[in-house]
């Protein structure tokens, strides 16, 4: 499983590192990159189906800073300032809802596809 | 809950007889505005997490200071590329004084009170910034960037106030 957070021209592996051992995950993805902006306060686009071992890779096009987080909080990228990006391989847990900790009128659904 | 908390800062928006328009300032003087907004709401949310145990509302002042944190430092280095200084003027000096009255009442309450009137005051403050960046700012500002600039922070602004009013909502 692939896990990282990148600022387009400040990449910190340090960042990558810390990012991997907060929710405990690790390794590459196998399957498609499905690509999620955060634009506008939301998620773009809101809803992404994907399959198991598939990424998907959020980026803040923001100003504000922004997480995708599990609305039952079972996962959670880090914050991600307005230029950065972070992948998460998908799993079936993570089907379901998501949202922005900082702004919960952002939200986003994992539908999984088998 | 003091209900006329909100009013303090809407206030400040209000124009005296012999003031000019917020549509009629500078460029670097809505800067100016802006910046001081961002600032007043910066302090509000710090004054929030000294004295407020509610999760949602520390939740939300905690947005406050990194959203306008964000805002005002993207402000900040657009001004320098342009080379220019943020302008003081009558709308920020109004703001000024509006906000010392609000932070004065509002420190004076305590547990739900304080929660209450912090949750009202958020919710007319970012109305009030709103209609001042959507009617008077973007349409009027000259510079391409700086419009830009209050366009991304009135959608980021509105997003505040639909969590305001739900916070709002959800204190009653």
């Amino acid at each position: 499983m692939k896990l990282g957070i990148s600022r387009r021209g400040a990449f910190s592996l340090a960042a990558v590192v810390a990012a991997g051992r907060a929710f405990g995950q690790s390794g590459v993805v196998h399957g498609d990159i499905h690509e999620v902006t955060m634009q506008g306060m939301k998620f773009v686009p809101a809803t992404i189906m994907a399959k198991s071992g598939d990424g998907i890779r959020w980026t803040n096009l923001d100003l504000a800073p922004h997480t995708a987080t599990a609305t039952d909080a079972r996962w959670t990228s880090p914050t991600l300032k307005k230029g950065e990006t972070f992948t998460l391989e998908v799993t079936a847990s993570m089907a379901g809802t998501y949202k922005c900790h900082f702004h919960p009128q952002m939200a986003g659904e994992i539908a999984l596809l088998r | 809950m003091n209900r006329t908390l909100p009013l303090v800062l809407v206030a400040a928006f209000a124009l005296p007889a012999f003031a000019e328009s917020p549509a009629d300032l500078s460029d670097t003087q809505m800067a100016h505005v802006a910046y001081v907004a961002d600032t007043i709401d910066i302090k509000q949310a710090h004054l929030a997490l000294a004295l407020s145990d509610n999760k949602d509302v520390r939740a939300f002042a905690e947005t406050m200071i990194s959203d306008h944190t964000a805002v005002n430092d993207q402000a900040l280095a657009l001004l320098a590329k342009l080379g220019v200084q943020p302008e003081d003027n009558f709308l920020s000096q109004s703001l000024v004084v509006g906000a010392a009255e609000t932070m004065t009442k509002l420190a004076a309450l305590r547990g739900a009170d304080f929660d209450r009137a912090y949750a009202a005051n958020e919710l007319a403050y970012h109305q009030t910034v709103n209609g001042v960046l959507a009617d008077d700012f973007i349409p009027n500002a000259d510079n391409a960037e700086v419009k830009a600039l209050f366009a991304a922070g009135l959608t980021i602004f509105k997003a505040h106030e639909a969590h305001a009013e739900a916070m709002v909502a959800a204190l009653k």
